[in-house]
């Protein structure tokens, strides 16, 4: 029998395809999924699809594929996730949904579509990556506050559906990343008020810098792998300590 | 003078809070549940129109409902639709529309009837959560203060409509991004 792989949504972004690249290095076979097929880490084994996890023909077709190459699946990691710059007042309906379905629908999609090929797993684990912004005040971004904190419920819900059946579940809340995502909030300044927006965000940090993608992913490794074996609904934050500092 | 507008579909929890608060002083107006089809959320418009001449409010309370329909599966996404929309959506739209009429000094409450517990239940919860803590930046700048009342912290209504009623009054004029509850649901 083949062995069992693990799916990685996101795996195009930064934190996705640290988490891939480490994934890889401790010989998992991959499922990579994005918008656009991402890149296997080399000498990977698996397969990389693309797929809209907000759309669930996308999601039935990818499956479909999955499902004749993979037996058996033993992790899922949602990572992909996006960002929305409006106010309550100029936001659009349309945009807040897409927001929605992207960031926490679009999880649990992709957990409905893993479960059938979870059943014979050794060490059935799904990890969602939510972010500190989901517990802070925000003008600006109101989703994204929003649809985080929806991770940390859509966790909740599936760890007391799944606990039973052997599956754990687990939300990651980074602080400040260092990927196009935190790049993408500084695109419209000036260099000078990128430097103070970053300088800022590291000093949010007790440890005073941003996380790289990989001590996500290394966090996300070690919850994937049986030493987390009785962890359980949990939510772990990755944020340099900057929880005990706001 | 408080004034305080009750937005929501028709349930069970929006008469608790309607009851709670006129028990108190002020005046307690219903903004047109009819307006607000859980089913069909995104009907703005009418949601709009609901607020229309409503005039300056002091305290505002988006009630919200899981609209569960029996057919869809606990995982599927016709479950995930309704659950999102009915509670997050629906809050959205209160605080857009209803939001610019509160006063400085004003409060605003999201609260969600009590309804199914699943995933994606779990999840519209708690979006409603992050939307409240989200949204306590900006009302703050305006003097306003948000916070949520989760549904099953207590087992009725009339309990959860009491925390409500606290949270638009005085005495928690130093309250905002909070939470009252946890959030779970008795039908677990
Ligand atoms: N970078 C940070 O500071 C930070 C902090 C906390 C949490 N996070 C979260 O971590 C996750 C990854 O962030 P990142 O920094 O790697 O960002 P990123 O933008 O580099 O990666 C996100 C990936 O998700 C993919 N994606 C978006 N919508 C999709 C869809 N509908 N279907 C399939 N794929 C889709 C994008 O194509 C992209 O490759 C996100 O959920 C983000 O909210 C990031």
């Amino acid at each position: 029998m083949a062995s069992a792989a693990t799916v990685v949504t996101g795996a195009a972004g930064g934190i996705g395809s640290a988490i891939a690249a480490r994934l890889a290095g401790a010989g998992r076979r991959l499922v990579l999924i994005d918008r656009r097929p991402p890149e296997l880490p080399a000498g990977a084994d698996g397969i990389s699809l693309a797929c809209d996890i907000a759309d669930p023909a996308s999601v039935a077709a990818a499956f479909q594929h999955i499902g004749l190459r993979v037996q058996c699946i033993d992790g899922l990691v949602n990572v992909a996730g996006r960002n929305l710059t409006a106010s309550i007042e100029d936001m659009q309906v349309a945009d807040w949904h897409a927001m929605l379905d992207v960031n926490v629908g679009g999880m649990l999609a992709i957990a409905d579509a893993v479960l059938p090929l979870m059943d014979t797993a050794a060490n059935p684990v799904i990890v969602n990556m939510a972010s500190v912004a989901g517990y802070m005040a925000s003008a600006d971004h109101p989703a994204y506050v929003a649809t985080k904190a929806g991770v940390e419920g859509l966790s909740q819900g599936l760890s007391h559906l799944l606990g039973p059946r052997g599956i754990r579940v687990h939300t990651v809340a980074p602080g400040w990343v260092d990927t196009g995502f935190t790049h993408a909030a500084t695109a419209s300044l000036s260099a000078a008020e990128a430097e103070a927006l970053l300088s800022r965000a590291a000093n949010q940090h007790l440890l005073r810098r941003i996380a790289r993608p990989d001590e996500i992913a290394d966090v996300v490794l070690w919850l994937l792998s049986p030493k987390a074996r009785y962890l359980h609904g949990t939510t772990l934050f990755v944020d340099g300590g900057l929880m005990r500092v706001h | 003078m408080s004034r305080i507008a009750v937005f929501g579909p028709a349930s069970e929890l929006t008469e608790a809070i309607i009851d709670c608060l006129s028990r108190q002083d002020g005046q307690v107006v219903r903004v047109a549940t009819a307006a607000v089809n859980p089913l069909a959320p995104a009907n703005e418009d009418a949601i709009a129109a609901a607020f229309d001449g409503l005039g300056a409010i002091t305290g505002l309370v988006c009630v919200t409902l899981d609209p569960r329909s029996t057919a869809t599966g606990p995982l599927s996404w016709a479950r995930w639709t309704e659950a999102s929309r009915g509670i997050a959506t629906i809050a959205l739209l209160g605080l857009r529309h209803g939001g610019p009429l509160v006063q400085p000094g004003g409060a605003i409450v999201l609260v969600a009837a009590p309804g199914p517990s699943d995933p994606a239940s779990e999840a519209a919860h708690g979006i409603l959560l992050g939307l409240s803590r989200g949204a306590s930046g900006g009302f703050a700048a305006r003097g306003i203060r948000v916070n949520r009342v989760a549904t099953d912290f207590t087992r009725n209504a009339a309990d959860q409509a009491e925390a409500v009623a606290f949270l638009v009054s005085d005495a928690a004029r130093f309250v905002t991004g909070a939470d009252i509850g946890r959030g779970r649901q008795e039908e677990r």
